[in-house]
């Protein structure tokens, strides 16, 4: 029995870890764009050109 | 470019590309700081909304920005929004990163600091998400906290598992429910009933019953079910908002304005503001095509303008030095320097548009009807559970009863009326919006169901304002004689002088200097002694034809006959309004001979073509034929547009037209009569099918709850999709 309330504590902690990511995630506007760091991630690093 | 620059690797830049020498002004520190969002002394941010971005390889290349220009330390591109943010140093100007982007192929417009409002709406949209997302996560630890009840789990760990369950529902009762709390307290305060206090009713109720059942052990606990109600709600009512903010966010004044810049001049120097900078006494220096943001006088000493805008007609007016021009006028001719009435805010322009401004008037008709009725359906629930319990609790005990009227709360729900009607409103004004229609009330969509005459003024609706020449006297006239005319009519922008100019594009014009326009008469013009003049007939004939004569040296050349013509698609309109069994009528001031013609043309039963009225006549006729839908134009029908039912104008002065006339689509032929009515019509069948489905759901839930055959966990769930359900029909009837 203490085990398994044990383990309830635990999930309680884990998803009040998680709603507080999700709060700091909403506070610092991540869910204001969605689409482009998708493709962001397919940016090549190297390359770096130079205005003539 | 975008190919050349990924496969090459060559600078994207056009630098080739001759960009917008408006930007130059954006660089100007007054105007550059009403677009600066931040600035210390190691950066500045700007926001600029790109068009033109095509795939994901603009992100790159836009993004790519520091690389090739090292004032600028970060480029972050919204690729959804198109919205573009550029931080830089502080030496770096708004005109050059306009003019960067511009030869990156895409056109910037710079976005202004946000208004406070703005703001507010942003937190208050963060707020929503945090409260939406704690929601969530205790609705599901608690569902799953409840599982080992449902399976039939006993003991002490039993009532462990409902401890936890209960402080796991305390974040919701104290932070998330905030908003429904002060919705409350503000309606109690008024003295009125609404969804949010039976919201929290409900909420209450579910946490009170639960908690003194886990402190007597009486069995039932609803702490899963009342947090996904909440959950839930609050989910429908983000969707709902994020439908409505949208709709606040159209701002028509500032759109027509949109990054354009004003040059003012001074004594001794010239310089630029925005719109908002514009004030009373300023010089403007408007350039060819530049709209006027503001009332005033003109101080150059003649220039054309296109008043489209404000008056529908759409060929330009001339105005003279000390004339009045309005804000919306549109500058024809070279330049113009016009003086300042007032700032642009006060302008009639403004004013006008402020008065069908979305936040006002428009939401209030029917949301108003719509609280009422949904306040009438919070009451009789109230009553009925109170009813209900009263007269069962002795039959069916306290819990049993309780328990049942907690159901009923939680499932009746006024949200058809309550979301649904003003919803429905607010989406059908933003899609007319988007269409071209001003609509002064949303009222008017519930008018235009009702109408069963449709009344259509002759001139200026069912006739074009443009001219069609009939005839002539000679009957066919020699080339000479038209390049003469045209000659004359080259620069004016009379009707007559438009029409000849489109009837006889082929023919050479003649050199004519120096001609001479005297507004309301004609055009001449004196070359080696002789003097060639075009102008008005005054000894017109019975016909109803205009006539000019070209006159050389006082005597007759030729005469030249016009002719109002028909619209193209009135025809096909009327056959429309015909078909959908409305009675169309006919009202002209003009001659019998004419008005039948024109009725006969456009398929209008003679005997409801009426002739030779006069303004009021016009007026009476009217009133006597409510409820109808007048179509007029704003310039000679004001009184009859005021008096209909339901009235729509073509055309007219934009101020005056928008005071009297519900719907005003200046820019849009008849057609757009047929596209309103089946936008109404659309918003009638969604509010209709929004409240059947609300009655039978009531109804039906209602009896189920009180019957007992729902239990409160049930109907907090049923609830919310009732009401998500609600929204998305409208959402999907008026996408």
């Amino acid at each position: 029995m203490n085990l398994i309330l044990f383990m309830a504590l635990v999930t309680l902690f884990l998803s009040a870890t998680f709603v507080g990511f999700y709060l700091w995630a909403v506070s610092s506007e991540q869910f204001e764009d969605l689409d482009t760091p998708a493709y962001r991630i397919l940016k090549d690093d190297n390359k770096k050109g130079k205005r003539e | 470019m975008l190919a050349q620059w990924s496969t090459l690797n060559k600078s994207p830049f056009d630098t080739q590309k001759k960009v917008n020498p408006k930007w130059k002004q954006f660089s100007q520190p007054e105007i550059e700081n009403q677009y600066c969002l931040s600035s210390d002394k190691a950066e500045k941010k700007f926001r600029f909304y790109l068009e033109g971005l095509q795939c994901s390889s603009c992100i790159h290349l836009v993004e790519e920005l520091p690389g090739f220009e090292k004032e600028i330390i970060e480029a972050r591109l919204n690729f959804a929004k198109g919205i573009l943010t550029l931080r830089v140093k502080p030496t770096f100007l708004l005109g050059t990163a306009c003019e960067m982007i511009e030869q990156l192929g895409y056109q910037p417009t710079p976005l202004k600091k946000e208004s406070d409002l703005e703001i507010l709406r942003n937190e208050e949209k963060l707020q929503d998400l945090k409260r939406i997302g704690v929601a969530g996560a205790i609705a599901g630890n608690l569902m799953l906290f409840s599982v080992p009840d449902y399976a039939g789990l006993a003991g002490t760990l039993k009532l462990n598992f409902q401890w936890l369950s209960f402080l796991i529902f305390l974040p919701l009762l104290i932070y998330v429910a905030q908003p429904f709390y002060r919705k409350s307290w503000v309606e109690i305060k008024q003295r009125r009933l609404s969804v949010d206090l039976m919201i929290v009713v409900a909420l209450w109720a579910g946490f009170v019953f639960s908690s003194l059942s886990l402190m007597n052990d009486y069995g039932e606990i609803y702490f899963d079910s009342t947090a996904s109600f909440i959950f839930l709600i609050l989910l429908a009512r983000y969707f709902l908002r994020t439908q409505q903010n949208r709709l606040l966010q159209t701002d028509i004044f500032s759109d027509i304005f949109k990054g354009e810049v004003f040059e003012v001049v001074e004594k001794h120097r010239a310089h630029f503001v925005l719109l908002d900078k514009v004030k009373k006494d300023d010089h403007l220096r408007l350039l060819r095509q530049q709209v006027l943001p503001c009332d005033g006088f003109l101080e150059s000493e003649v220039c054309a303008f296109d008043l489209s805008f404000l008056t529908g007609e759409s060929y330009p007016q001339i105005k003279h030095l000390g004339d009045k021009v309005l804000a919306g006028s549109r500058v024809l001719s070279a330049d113009a320097i016009l003086k300042a009435e007032a700032s642009a805010a006060e302008s009639h322009l403004a004013t006008a548009l402020r008065k069908i401004s979305l936040n006002e008037e428009n939401q209030n008709t029917i949301k108003n009807q719509s609280d009422l009725w949904s306040q009438y359906l919070t009451m009789i629930v109230f009553s009925l559970a109170a009813l209900f319990f009263i007269l069962t609790y002795q039959k069916l005990g306290n819990v049993e009863a309780f328990s049942r009227c907690l159901a009923l709360i939680t499932i009746a729900c006024p949200c058809a009326i309550a979301f649904g009607t003003p919803l429905a409103f607010s989406l059908a004004l933003r899609k007319a919006a988007r269409n071209g229609f001003y609509i002064r009330s949303s009222s008017v969509f519930e008018r235009l169901n009702r109408i069963t005459k449709i009344a259509f003024d002759k001139t200026g609706t069912l006739t074009s304002s443009k001219l069609t020449l009939v005839k002539s006297e000679p009957a066919v006239l020699d080339d000479e004689v038209k390049s003469l005319i045209l000659g004359l009519e080259k620069n004016s922008f009379h009707p007559v002088a438009l029409s000849l100019k489109d009837i006889w594009a082929v023919t050479p014009i003649r050199c004519m200097p120096f001609v001479k326009e005297v507004v309301g008469q004609g055009v001449e013009t004196f070359i080696e002694q002789e003097n060639y003049k075009l102008s008005k007939d005054s000894t017109e004939t019975d016909d109803g034809l205009l006539q000019v004569v070209f006159t050389v040296n006082d005597g007759l050349v030729a005469k030249l006959f016009f002719s109002e013509t028909v619209q193209p698609e009135a025809r096909g309109v009327i056959e429309s309004c015909l078909a959908e069994k409305q009675s169309v009528m006919m009202l002209s001031g003009d001659r019998k001979s004419r008005a039948i013609s024109v009725a006969a043309k456009v398929g209008i039963p003679v005997e409801e073509t009426f002739f030779e009225l006069t303004a009021e006549e016009k007026r009476k006729f009217i009133r006597e034929n409510n409820p109808c839908l007048y179509v007029g134009d704003g310039l000679n029908d004001l009184l009859a547009l005021k008096e209909a039912y339901a009235s729509f104008a073509i055309k007219g002065s934009f101020e005056s037209t928008l005071q009297v006339s519900d719907i005003y689509a200046p820019g849009k032929n008849l057609n757009a009569i047929l596209e309103i009515l089946a936008l109404s019509k659309q918003v009638k069948k969604t509010v209709n099918g929004n409240l059947m489905f609300s009655v039978i759901y009531n109804i039906l839930g209602g009896g189920l709850a009180l019957f007992g055959l729902v239990n409160p966990l049930v109907a907090a769930v049923l609830m919310p999709i009732s009401s998500v359900l609600m929204i998305g029909h409208t959402v999907w009837r008026l996408r």
